[in-house]
């Protein structure tokens, strides 16, 4: 395997770099060319490295004396997160985004995921996922609209309750460096397997696995934390932080399948009990943006609870549901942008019917309504724990998905149905700044494409993604 | 091109080639029939229609693609090979293949008969959507998907289609409630609620799916290999109890009849005949494919908690309907009896119960939506549903009130109509078996009786109100609407062996003898074991 194969990554890191220049720009005429070509340029530049993972990661081996690893996981992993971040650049109305604003944070962030997903040691994973984290907290830090100035105080906090879950899952990890006597995720797979199940055993492998887990769920909710962020730093937050949690998330399950599954119930648990809490907030949010979040977060609660399947179908499925779930928590909030209140979607059918109808379609998506993309992977890890003989876990979850279903129809029929007269306080929906916005026709269809043919098309993701979990549980 | 077509892997998994034989090959009959409405509503959602100026041609075209998947699902049903078990115009794909899933379709005798009904149902509801002024693109776009889901219910042979078809009419529904439901105020109330129960019960039948296949233990979900699977009894019992909930859901089977209720009452004409007519059929579909075909224990054993809930829906669906001062909330319970029938001849496992299940599928369908379409005409055309407004209508709105005559007696099953013919094989067939829920829907269908003839009387008979709005007849096409139904429950009933000319089968193999060999499939799980022969053995 030669060096080319890192080509993704330095494309990504050098368009971060690129759109740090950005806020060169002085005169208006070049601040105007940036806001016009910017965005185009950072799509164009990551569907390249898109094509480029596909074509070049194809191969499988090691780099760096085994430090770096190109297996079908990784290829699954940095082809979804370069996917999210041109659905999320595609679908944002850059009209009202601030450039570059979130841009370089969410690059760099998909830069970790990127890392972690090619990690063949337990500190690689976790540098990346911290990565992909910090950066989707700092997303957050842009204000909504095109004011100058930052919001400091909720990425602050969105960082310090990150940073706190990264520390516990570090602490962990260097709990289960120091009992396998390695670093490596072959060499801990193996001498976990020979270690006796004990409680000073589990309470770690808990406190890793959980607190990933809460990071996935969290990252669509801003990290817990209430950040006014402009509507693509909120996307970033969801995508990418979810990214690099759940990436680390199915490692760290790869590592435990030869371990016996005591601790599986637990997490299984916690999945189902988060589909659910979040599929009641969906259903109950007071508005769009909070019900988009919660959506996100209900189905990586899926992801969550398919890792403690600890074996291939159930990783496998759970590759192809973070797979989607992270394109869907990317767009969502980009495609909503400022239209917070349900309200303020009224008429967005009439005026802008494609992002409408991308908006709707990516809400459903992540509801796990059929036939769309998120159905078959919450199918798919269904009969996965099904298969493991947790269905109570299935069943809590299914009811989870339900609720967040509520949450879905909510946005579909403020987006499609409602008319801007049916609307109460039609505050914040001028159509006039709707309606110019960059990619909005074309990118709302591709994006409404990729969802549809993600689940219908499915034979090669899947595929993909099955190969993806047989390479995590094999030895290199 | 001859290449690209050659590496086309042959989806036919049946040797025999039976659409067309001899007339044109066609190998992908029934994808057409769910997939083109699906395409149709793409193409549709992407249409501009600046000031309405294209409203009709959302209506006209709706319409023709509909009349097409109708007209395919007759050509599939006249030549479809009656005497033999086992499905028909089958494709067979590998989907998910890492995960067990294959996209499997195929056509039972049962299924061919679902599909025509929808097919018809579905022209009923397009041609009942005259009167939608708003949003016609997205009336007729989630109208198209609703009806490819259910037709993709009832031909999907995997069990990941089944759950993939049955869930995924639930969103486009409860938006067309939201959207175009009659009263404002309590639309989105009803849509919520359809959202709530079908959610409820497509999230138990993934339940339920996710259990037998796991059981099972095949790595594959396909209903073929898994009707052949022999599980433990108290696996089958749990996995019953799941698909009778998620047919109660559909059915609208008490307790889990709210969403009937308020969905027939307040959507509008068009989708108050698609839910009675084809969405509910999918829960005695289900019943019919999931409990009777593949949980033999589990079903002998669920049989009287099945009658009895049939027995007790029908009851308390045909009292409401008495005590409603609503027509339409009268239609509304009234929709639900037919489906009683339906479940009291799953409960009955003997082949003639079974039969007169399938067939009351077709004659519920038809009946069902004709009173819901009937009575939400009524209430429209008379800008009242106050049954104490109603009242002398028969001279006003004279073929409306034939209609709603017709749809009367067709939902409480009197002779010459076809809900009658499946009512005497399910009452023959289980009474034996399941007398005390036999009993019940034969009081439900009594205090129905009563409660239509009540109805009909003070609505079309009784003297007009003095405060009651003007009233006109309906037009043409809504004629045509419920002139579909009533003609398709009449012909049913009087010729459900099919018309012949001098004793040779004329266009139409008869649905009795198209449903009969896919039945004596199922039930001859249910046979009685042979008498002992005198004199042998050891």
């Amino acid at each position: 395997m030669t060096t080319l194969v890192l080509a993704p990554e330095a494309l990504l890191v050098a368009t971060a770099g690129a759109t740090l220049a950005m806020s060169g720009a002085r005169r208006a005429r070049a601040r105007a060319r940036v806001r016009l070509w910017g965005p185009r340029l950072v799509l164009l530049a990551l569907l390249a490295a898109f094509g480029l993972e596909l074509w070049l990661g194809a191969q499988v081996g090691t780099l760096f004396g085994g430090g770096f690893a190109q297996d079908r996981f990784a290829l699954f992993a940095k082809a979804a997160i370069l996917l999210a971040l041109a659905a999320g650049v595609a679908a944002a109305d850059w009209d009202l985004e601030r450039l570059p604003g979130p841009l370089p944070a969410a690059l760099i962030g998909g830069f970790g995921v990127m890392v972690a997903a090619s990690a063949t040691d337990l500190f690689a994973v976790w540098t990346g996922a911290a990565v992909a984290v910090v950066a989707g907290a700092s997303a957050l830090a842009w204000r909504p609209g095109l004011a100058p100035g930052s919001a400091l105080a909720g990425p602050v906090r969105a960082i310090a309750s990150a940073g706190v879950l990264l520390m516990l899952v570090a602490l962990a990890f260097g709990y289960l460096h120091a009992t396998a006597g390695a670093s490596s995720l072959d060499l801990v797979r193996a001498a976990l397997a020979r270690a006796p199940t004990t409680l000073p055993l589990a309470l770690p492998v808990l406190v890793a696995l959980g607190g990933l887990a809460a990071l996935l769920v969290l990252a669509p909710l801003g990290f817990g934390a209430r950040a006014e962020a402009s509507p693509f730093g909120r996307g970033a937050a969801a995508g990418v932080g979810a990214a690099g949690a759940g990436v680390a998330l199915l490692k760290l399950g790869g590592v435990l399948a030869g371990v016996g599954p005591a601790w599986a119930p637990a997490l299984a648990g916690a999945g189902a009990a988060l589909v659910l809490l979040a599929g009641l907030g969906a259903a109950l949010a007071p508005g769009s943006g909070r019900a988009a979040g919660m959506l996100a977060a209900s189905q990586l609660g899926w992801v969550a609870a398919a890792v403690a399947t600890h074996e291939r179908v159930g990783l496998g499925a759970g590759l192809f549901l973070l797979g989607v779930g992270i394109v869907g928590a990317m767009a969502l909030p980009a495609l909503l942008g400022e239209l917070e209140p349900e309200s303020a979607l009224a008429g967005l059918g009439g005026r802008a019917p494609a992002r409408a109808a991308a908006l709707v379609l990516a809400a459903v998506s992540l509801a796990g309504v059929p036939p769309l993309a998120g159905f078959f992977g919450v199918f798919l890890v269904a009969a996965a724990l099904g298969s493991a003989g947790l269905y109570w876990v299935v069943t809590l979850a299914l009811v989870g998905s339900i609720l967040a279903g509520v949450g879905a129809v909510r946005i579909a029929y403020a987006a499609l149905l409602l008319e801007e007269e049916d609307a109460r306080a039609p505050a914040r929906a001028p159509s006039t700044r709707l309606l110019p916005a960059t990619f909005a026709s074309g990118a709302a269809a591709v994006l409404a494409l990729i969802l549809i043919g993600y689940g219908l098309l499915a034979n090669p993701i899947s595929g993909l993604a099955f190969q993806g979990a047989k390479a995590l549980l094999s030895t290199r | 091109m001859s290449a690209f077509l050659a590496a086309i892997p042959n989806p036919t998994a049946t040797p025999i080639p039976v659409f067309g034989s001899g007339v044109v090959g066609f190998s992908f009959l029934l994808s057409t029939i769910v997939w083109v409405p699906v395409v149709w509503a793409l193409v549709l959602a992407t249409v501009p229609n600046p000031r309405g100026r294209y409203d009709r041609f959302f209506f006209g075209s709706s319409f023709w693609v509909t009349f097409a998947s109708l007209a395919l699902s007759f050509f599939g049903y006249i030549q479809f090979q009656a005497f033999t078990t086992g499905p028909q115009y089958e494709e067979k794909l590998p989907w998910l293949p890492a995960f067990g899933i294959t996209y499997h379709l195929g056509a039972d005798g049962i299924s061919m008969l679902l599909l025509l009904a929808n097919g018809i149902v579905a022209l009923a509801a397009i041609l009942a959507s005259t009167g939608i002024r708003a949003r016609p693109r997205e009336y007729y776009v989630l109208l198209l998907l609703a009806e490819a889901a259910f037709n993709g219910l009832v031909c999907a042979r995997d069990l990941f289609m089944v759950v993939l078809f049955w869930s995924a009419a639930a969103l486009p529904l409860a938006l067309l409630v939201a959207g175009w439901g009659v009263l404002p105020g309590r639309r989105l109330g009803a849509a919520l609620r359809l959202l709530g129960y079908w959610g409820l019960g497509s999230a138990v039948l993934l339940l339920a799916v996710v259990v037998l296949a796991g059981a099972a233990a095949g790595g594959t979900f396909d209903l073929d290999y898994l009707g052949k699977t022999a599980l433990p009894g108290r696996t089958q019992v749990v996995i019953g109890i799941l698909v009778v909930v998620a047919a109660a859901t559909r059915l609208g089977l008490w307790p889990l009849h709210g969403w009937a209720r308020e969905v027939l009452a307040e959507a509008p004409a068009g989708i108050a005949i698609l839910v009675a007519g084809a969405g509910m059929r999918g829960g005695g579909y289900l019943l019919i494919r999931l409990l009777d075909a593949t949980l033999h224990d589990g079903t002998r054993l669920l049989a009287p908690l099945l009658a009895g809930l049939a027995g007790l829906t029908a009851i308390w669906c045909a009292l409401a309907a008495f005590r409603s001062r609503d027509l339409r909330l009268v239609a509304a319970y009234l929709a639900v009896v037919p489906g009683c029938v339906t479940v009291l001849g799953t409960a009955g496992v003997t082949p003639l119960s079974i039969d007169g299940a399938a067939f009351s599928l077709f004659g519920g369908a038809a009946a069902s939506a004709l009173i819901v379409g009937a009575c939400a005409l009524v209430a429209e055309r008379a800008q009242t549903r106050d049954l104490a407004l109603l009242g002398g209508l028969a001279g006003r709105l004279p073929r409306l009130s034939w209609l709603l005559v017709l749809a009367g007696i067709g939902v409480i099953g009197l002779p010459l109509t076809g809900t009658f013919v499946g009512e005497l094989m399910v009452f023959f067939g289980a009474f034996k078996i399941a007398s005390l829920g036999a009993f019940g829907v034969a009081a439900g269908l009594l205090i129905a009786g009563a409660a239509v003839a009540w109805m009909l009387q003070r609505v079309l008979f009784g003297a007009p109100s003095p405060d009651a709005p003007v009233a006109s007849d309906t037009n043409l096409t809504e004629t045509w609407a419920l002139a579909v139904l009533a003609g398709a429950l009449i012909y049913l009933g009087v010729v459900p062996g099919g018309p012949k000319l001098a004793g040779i089968p004329f266009l139409d193999p008869g649905v009795i003898n198209v449903v009969n060999a896919s039945v004596a499939d199922i039930a001859s799980a249910y046979a009685p074991p042979a008498p002992p022969v005198p004199g042998a053995g050891g």
